[in-house]
């Protein structure tokens, strides 16, 4: 076929649609992003305190705990550190995700001093043991208070169990359904019963895997990722957190009523919240400007927030506390006018 | 040809294309505060330190009235204060103003040169962000200290509220002596917070309706001498008048254009009035309405391409505007049962005041200038005459109270919710405003 150029129509599209066809197929190539939103909440009509309760707590737990701690036996040495602030969070490790953890995990417990169980210490650092029955009883709420909760019985079992308490397995077994002396002999020396292990492993006890899966961080949630969406605020939540927080700097704006074109100027502010609820550098204005009337609008909401702080947190918030650590106010005095 | 209609495709493609590009989602928490509490800044004016401590704290107290008057701060009471000497050199404790609450903080210090000249130095501090927000010193005439205080009253108001300051500014009015039947009445200025007030005119004659040029210190106003009342233009300053053009009739309700250079004003004939506009400059004048009805109190625009005024020519008194050069005028006001007078256009452009009288009533109120948003500041046995502060921002008007024998002159924010008597020695009216003084 011959081109006539002074017609290029025919090849010209035919060009240019095969490039913008091109084009089209390399834009599209990187899929969009979903906007980042609250997970949605599950059919199951519950308040946002049980599930908050819920996703803080074991899944497998038959009751919500009103004030359900994360299940993570390896943390029994960081009741110190916690209450410090975010960082006893960050170092919390989700075994879910990673359960090769609990080897640099156990390192520290040895040395603890103020528990008085560890006759056993030196064992259980063997990695193998661990994954086992395991200490179930140190549970969150054992474990921030030492005392109530006795350990120790549990404790010095496992340790034991690689020798002993498979022998005496074997023996509760034996005497169950007394089995053939020839084998009863074999038995006890090989040692490896897959009845007694399968007992094992359908005991009452939830594995410590599933022990330290509630998920109260959101630096290392599930996926270990910095903004995993594991305990992301819900939809009800985040209303709840931002209408506490506006009403609280509702009460310090004095908007400044006299400003020129007020209704159209709606100044945002950007602050950074510490977990305690104060600032965390300065309250800065998003597209600060220079024309006076936006400036006074921003400096009134700059004072505002400033008088404001620190702000009042409830509890039940802190633990997202990822998501509310930076926040963005609009003023808007088009409503007052 | 074609080529063309390919590129605006290919255009048309590229948009789709981008508006298809993932958006960049961001994780914070958003907030809209859409409401708030009015309420006065607290602000601590701590006393000017110098040589002369009387005038330091005469300064640093008209600083502090004036802030106060405006509505938009609330001075801490000295007693208050922690910090008693404060450097004016160094930065001040924070902690010990925030401790009472203060938002910001003015200090200051007067001394007086060799030869005599003043020289003042003020800081603003913003007491939450713990720095200066501004500063400034001046050198004048001792004579000057009422001045030189407005004028730092003026740069901390406008440092925190963004719009121009007010406080430099002077009034003209009308100062009322002597009974009711026996009124003698003078034109007298006096500085915007009522002190410092002295007599323009003698009370030969009576003297109404003074108007501030808009760019000079020259005042237009009405005087009823021997035959016609005509108006005259008086320099505030040398006090020196003249006649404003040569009408056969009663010529009244003088404004100034915003350049200062024409007067537009009503002439009667018979029992109709219309309005004229005079260049000061060539004597020219120009009728502007042709109405058997009274046309009068014209006001322009700031941008001068319109003129808003009262007019009974549907039946009642109402607002129209007109085009400056004349012509056809649309209606403004429509309040139901109510009579519009004395509009007067901001000098921001923003507004129009007027006066409105209903069931017995008379207001001052504002309107956008297309008549929406009408605002009712103050309402009353007898409100009338706005007239505005150069930055828009606030009214004066005069009042009179059932069962009093005199009016006094109140100032009003555009908010209505700041609102100051005017102290004046005598019974006072008509006020009107200043330009800043240069």
């Amino acid at each position: 076929m011959k081109i006539n150029w002074s017609e290029p129509g025919v090849p010209l599209s035919a060009v240019i649609h095969a490039a913008l066809l091109l084009a089209t197929l390399i834009a599209f190539t990187t899929a969009p992003n979903f906007e980042e939103q609250p997970e949605s909440i599950a059919v199951d009509m519950i308040t946002t305190d049980e599930l908050t309760a819920l996703t803080k707590g074991d899944k497998t737990a038959k009751t919500v705990k009103p004030d359900a701690k994360i299940k993570v036996d390896k943390l029994s040495d960081q009741p110190v550190p916690k209450p410090e602030s975010g960082e006893a969070k960050k170092d919390i490790p989700t075994p879910a995700a990673k359960p090769p953890e609990p080897l640099p995990e156990q390192k520290p417990e040895p040395p603890k001093p103020e528990v008085p169980t560890p006759p056993p210490p030196p064992q259980p650092a063997k990695p193998e043991v661990k994954p086992q029955p395991a200490p179930e009883e140190p549970k969150p709420d054992g474990l921030k208070q030492a005392p109530p909760p006795k350990p120790e019985p549990p404790k010095p079992q496992p340790p034991k169990f690689e020798a002993d308490q498979l022998a005496k397995l074997l023996d509760q077994q034996k005497k169950a359904q007394p089995p053939k002396p020839a084998e009863a002999a074999k038995k006890t020396e090989p040692n490896f019963d897959p009845n007694a292990l399968e007992k094992l492993l359908q005991s009452k006890e939830t594995p410590q895997k599933m022990a330290s899966t509630g998920t109260e961080l959101s630096k290392t949630s599930t996926a270990g990722s910095a903004t995993g969406t594991a305990s992301k605020l819900t939809l009800s939540q985040r209303d709840q957190l931002s209408g506490l927080l506006r009403d609280q700097i509702t009460k310090c704006w004095s908007p400044p009523a006299w400003v020129t074109g007020a209704d159209n100027l709606r100044p945002i502010i950007r602050i950074g919240l510490r977990e305690d609820g104060s600032l965390d550098g300065l309250p800065v204005a998003v597209d600060s400007s220079s024309d006076p009337s936006m400036k006074a609008m921003e400096e009134s909401a700059i004072r505002a927030i400033r008088q404001c702080a620190p702000f009042n947190i409830p509890p039940q918030f802190k633990s997202y506390y990822a998501d509310w650590k930076s926040l963005a106010v609009t003023f808007d005095m088009k409503a007052m006018l | 040809m074609r080529f063309a209609r390919f590129i605006s495709a290919l255009v048309v493609m590229g948009f789709v294309a981008t508006s298809l590009l993932p958006r960049v989602a961001h994780a914070e928490l958003s907030i809209t505060v859409d409401k708030g509490n009015f309420q006065p800044m607290p602000i601590a004016i701590a006393d000017f330190v110098g040589s002369d401590p009387e005038t330091a704290a005469q300064m640093s107290e008209i600083i502090r009235n004036n802030l106060k008057r405006s509505g938009i701060f609330q001075p801490i009471d000295k007693a208050a204060f922690i910090e008693k000497n404060v450097n004016f050199d160094a930065a001040p404790n924070f902690a010990s103003w925030k401790a009472i609450n203060a938002q910001a903080l003015v200090t200051g210090r007067v001394t007086k040169d060799a030869s005599g000249k003043l020289k003042t130095e003020f800081r603003l501090w913003d007491i939450l962000a713990g720095q200066q927000l501004t500063g400034q010193q001046f050198v004048t005439d001792a004579a000057l200290t009422r001045r030189v205080s407005h004028i730092i009253s003026d740069l901390v108001y406008s440092r925190i509220t963004g719009e121009k300051g007010f406080f430099d500014t002077r009034v003209v009015f009308v100062d009322e002596t002597g009974t009711k039947d026996k009124r003698v009445k003078r034109l007298a200025i006096m500085d915007q917070d009522g002190a410092n007030a002295r007599y323009l005119t003698d009370g030969s004659e009576l003297v109404v309706t003074p108007r501030f040029s808009p760019t000079s210190q020259e005042v237009a106003y009405m005087a009823f001498g021997d035959g016609d009342p005509k108006v005259y233009i008086m320099n505030t300053e040398t006090r020196q008048r003249e006649v404003v053009g040569d009408f056969p009739g009663m010529t009244f309700a003088p404004r100034f254009s915003p350049d200062g250079q024409k007067v537009v004003m009503s002439l009667a004939k018979g029992s109709a009035s219309n309005i004229y506009v005079m260049d000061l400059r060539s004597r020219a004048t120009t009728r502007l309405t042709d109405t058997n009805a009274i046309d009068t109190s014209p006001s322009y625009s700031p941008d001068g391409s319109q003129i808003v005024f009262e007019s009974d020519r549907g039946g009642t008194q109402q607002i129209y505007v007109m085009s400056a050069t004349g012509g056809g005028a649309k209606r403004l006001s429509f309040g139901e049962g109510a009579r519009y007078s004395t509009p007067v256009w901001s000098p921001k452009g923003d507004y129009i005041a007027f006066t409105r009288q209903k069931g017995g009533q008379f207001a001052i109120g504002i309107m956008k200038p297309d008549g929406s948003g009408e605002r009712i500041l103050t309402e009353g046995f007898h409100n009338e005459g706005p007239t505005w502060a150069p930055n828009g921002r606030y009214l004066m008007f005069f009042r009179d109270q059932s069962g009093a024998a005199g009016s006094r002159v109140y100032m009003v924010d555009t908010t209505g919710r700041v609102e100051n008597n005017v102290p004046t020695q005598n019974y006072s009216s008509d006020p009107a405003w200043s330009p800043l003084l240069k």
